[in-house]
């Protein structure tokens, strides 16, 4: 129990519950010394001689001083407690534990700011006033039983619901709460004329503080009026709220019926929990339909005041002002201003920080036999090679035994469909796999080994629980996808993020040893031979060259490969250009013949038929260069490390070009022109490629994999 | 017991093996049991997804404007197509709705 507290009590005319709130307030027990403090604003009526007779420290200001949120900073100044307790000279302590009950509330954790507690209707209260407030206070703490520390969760999901319904966590009455001097000095109240309670509420739970409601710090208050006196006071109470909050009532014909009847409806049940049955229940519910008509049309009217003539705001208001005067207040979570936005494409990145090891749970070493294995893919497109890659391991660890799923990642909400339909597609465009297919990570389960694909998905992959080890598949070297930029920072940053990777081709893996540090194992692509079969120079058309032209992808140096081309133009107009690859359209410097991206049966028909082939790539080896071998499709690619890697360096199996238009071209006539040395290179590509197997790739992933779960963690 | 004799170390050995040989068969069956029933698990995650990703569709369609603004012409539709089953449809509303008060 703090050393000291303060009960502070803005008064004016309170003579008729003023002493028997302050009578309770010196019954107070388990709570050591209790400064009453007292701020009068002119009273008449021997308000200020009751409340010296209770020993409160008593000051006077004028009325005209007075508002609501200036005055209780003043209080707050002037008290001697490390916490200050707010009352209203109607509120009466409902028992002697009340303020004991408040400062409990502080206890409940180190940044606790306020506690408030229930107010219990006073006896006269009308049914509807009753029921009302019953209801009010049962939305905290388990039906208003409780202890409940209020936090705001700054997960996406957390502010949604903070949206939704902002009161479960705004809502603080200062006619019963006490404040924690330390917050206050922080955030005091706003110097607003009303809902100054609200807005303090609002302002300690979007800081980052906890709120408490404590079941045991209950006061008896309640207000009744005669009908038109409450739609004045509603009036109001609703035109502050929008002057202050921007609360605005919703309202339509349908709604406020439906909204009314709703009203009733629980005051029927209320009564009725009460023992009123039957015809009893008629003339109450009569009163409640009043009330709470009376209730939406203030609360309709107050809301909309600046849209009414100042005359008939004065006729409306039960204080006479005619004024609407919004308050500056600061922004809000809830304005969606000025506010970081959850929901961020980018924000994937930023949560991954500060830096941590991927969580893996730790186990013993595992034996050989069957894995469970969770793929993270970014959103691909019918004909894209990495996704082809991932789906055909996929497939060949689901015929070794093991299980798989595959979850889409996908930050930019770009993806409508669902897994279901995800699934059929990959089924049908890419690879017959058995894995369940997801469109999000909501459904995560974990999985003995959980496999990052792509720089993106290997931030989320970090924090997933349930997995033995988690691995990072590298196809490409995707720092290079981007010109100097905060993507390429974050995707340098994957390769930092304390995964192991599975690269593809030993000179990925090298890339990542030596320059990231990363531990890399690797795998080789296999072809699937079945569709891209060998053909011989029969049948070939000896002016038609085939040309990868995916020209949406930088990495693929299209432009470069047309130049060439271009050069070649010249030399031999009667040349054929046939482009695949792309359903974008591309402007070509030459007649070519665009096929956009085809189905595998019609790539391997256009392999068998062209005489030389064109597949470029500057980050890694292409998967499209395979299938061109494994038709017998001559080839030319550019000369790189990432080629030697994958093929060697000494041009047997492919005709290598330097990166420039001459030499491109030089190749490709060469190839057309000397036929035998390109049969020969067709038949040695050929070969080589079918010792790379797809079921040589799946044996080294495999390998890969089980060799992760082998070491104890 | 002669260690050295083939009767006391053959025998044990050939036994162990069998032991070793049998345990990493059920092994390898309950990790074949247990990836059945992760995939039960995925199949029905991935059911359970897809419900709430539809669900949540069609309640996108309900709350349109348009999908509203066409409820005349659907109950029209439908008393034409078959007048006892729309009673039917709006006698089971009514009492679904007096069951949910």
């Amino acid at each position: 129990v703090p050393a000291s507290v303060t009960v502070a009590i803005p008064v004016l005319n309170g003579a008729r519950y003023l002493d028997e709130v302050l009578t309770m307030v010196r019954a107070q027990r388990d709570v050591g010394e209790v400064e009453l403090l007292i701020v009068d604003s002119g009273s008449t009526d021997g308000s200020l001689e009751i409340a010296r007779k209770h020993g409160a420290v008593v000051h006077e200001i004028d009325k005209r001083e007075f508002s609501h949120g200036g005055t209780r900073n003043r209080m707050v100044e002037l008290a001697s407690g490390s916490h200050v307790a707010f009352l209203t000279q109607d509120a009466t302590p409902a028992s002697d534990r009340w303020l004991a009950s408040l400062l409990e509330g502080f206890e409940q954790a180190d940044d606790v700011a306020a506690v408030f507690g229930p107010h219990d209707p006073r006896p006269d209260a009308s049914h509807m006033i009753k029921a009302e407030m019953e209801r009010h206070f049962a939305s905290w703490g388990d039906g208003g039983v409780e202890v409940d520390v209020q936090r705001l969760e700054r997960s996406a999901a957390g502010l949604e619901e903070y949206r939704r319904f902002p009161g479960q966590l705004t809502f603080m009455s200062d006619v019963n709460c006490a404040v924690a001097r330390w917050a206050w000095e922080r955030i005091p109240y706003r110097e607003v004329p009303y809902a100054e309670d609200q807005l303090l509420g609002r302002e300690l739970i979007e800081a980052g503080l906890a709120k408490v409601y404590h079941p045991g710090a209950r006061v008896l208050h309640s207000h009744d009026y005669p009908p038109l006196a409450f739609l004045r006071r509603y009036f109001d109470e609703f035109r502050s709220l929008r002057e202050v909050l921007g609360f605005v009532q919703p309202w339509g014909p349908k709604r406020t019926l439906w909204d009314v009847r709703g009203l009733v409806g629980a005051d029927r049940r209320w009564l009725r929990a009460q023992g009123v049955h039957g015809s009893a229940l008629v003339p109450p519910l009569l009163v409640s339909g009043r009330h709470h008509s009376i209730r939406m049309a203030g609360a309709i009217l107050g809301t909309r005041a600046d849209r009414l003539p100042a005359s008939l705001r004065k006729l409306l208001s039960l204080e006479g002002r005619s004024t609407f005067v919004p308050s500056d207040v600061p922004a809000s979570v809830l304005d969606g201003a000025d506010v970081f936005d959850p929901d961020w494409n980018w924000d994937f990145v930023r949560a991954a920080y500060p830096r941590r090891e991927p969580l893996v749970e730790p186990h013993a070493a595992r034996p050989k036999g069957p894995m469970t294995v969770a793929w993270i893919v970014p959103k691909w497109s019918v004909g894209s090679g990495g996704h082809t890659t991932i789906f055909r391991l996929v497939r060949q660890l689901e015929r070794r035994g093991h299980s798989c799923s595959i979850h889409l990642f996908d930050p930019d909400r770009m993806e409508p469909r669902a897994g279901g339909q995800l699934r059929e597609e990959i089924r049908e465009h890419f690879v017959p796999v058995d894995a369940q297919v997801f469109r999000d990570l909501s459904s995560w389960t974990g999985a003995d080994v959980a496999i990052a694909t792509e720089w993106r998905t290997a931030f989320p992959l970090r924090d997933l629980p349930g997995c033995r080890a988690k691995a990072y598949l590298v196809q490409d070297d995707e720092t290079q996808f981007y010109p100097t930029s905060a993507q390429s920072i974050w995707a340098r940053e994957s390769y930092r993020l304390g995964y192991r990777a599975i690269a593809y081709t030993p000179w990925m893996a090298d890339v990542l040893r030596e320059r990231d540090g990363v531990e890399a194992r690797y795998f080789e692509c296999g072809t699937d031979t079945d569709v891209y079969t060998f053909a011989g120079e029969e049948g070939r058309d000896p002016n038609l060259v085939a040309v990868y032209a995916r020209w949406e992808t930088p990495r693929r140096a299209v432009e470069l490969a047309f130049a060439g081309l271009g050069n070649l133009f010249e030399r031999r107009p009667g040349l054929r250009v046939a482009l695949f690859g792309s359903n974008v359209e591309v402007q070509t410097p030459f007649p070519a013949t665009d096929l956009g991206v085809c189905p595998p049966a019609e790539l391997a028909a256009l392999y068998r038929r062209a005489s030389v082939g064109l597949v470029f790539s500057l980050t890694t080896h292409s998967l499209v260069a395979h299938e061109m071998m494994a038709s017998g499709l001559p080839l030319v690619e550019l000369e790189g490390a990432n080629v030697a890697s994958a093929l060697g360096d000494s041009g047997e199996l492919v005709q290598l070009a330097a990166q420039a238009p001459d030499a491109i071209a030089d190749e490709v006539e060469r190839l057309l022109d000397d036929r035998a040395h390109a049969a020969a290179m067709a038949r040695r590509a050929r070969a080589f490629v079918e010792q790379r197997t797809w079921e040589r790739a799946g044996d080294q992933v495999e390998g890969a994999l089980l060799e992760l779960l082998a070491e104890q963690r | 017991v002669n260690p050295g004799s083939e009767s006391t170390v053959g025998e044990p050995a050939a036994a162990q093996d069998e032991t070793l040989a049998r345990t990493e068969a059920a092994l390898q069956e309950a990790l074949a049991e247990r990836n059945r029933l992760w995939e039960e698990l995925q199949q029905r995650k991935a059911v359970e997804a897809d419900l709430a990703f539809w669900r949540a569709k069609a309640e996108g369609y309900e709350r349109s404007r348009w999908w509203k603004l066409g409820l005349p012409l659907r109950v029209a539709k439908r008393v034409l197509e078959d007048p006892p089953g729309t009673l039917d449809i709006i006698a089971h509303d009514l009492r679904q709705r007096r069951r949910s008060r």
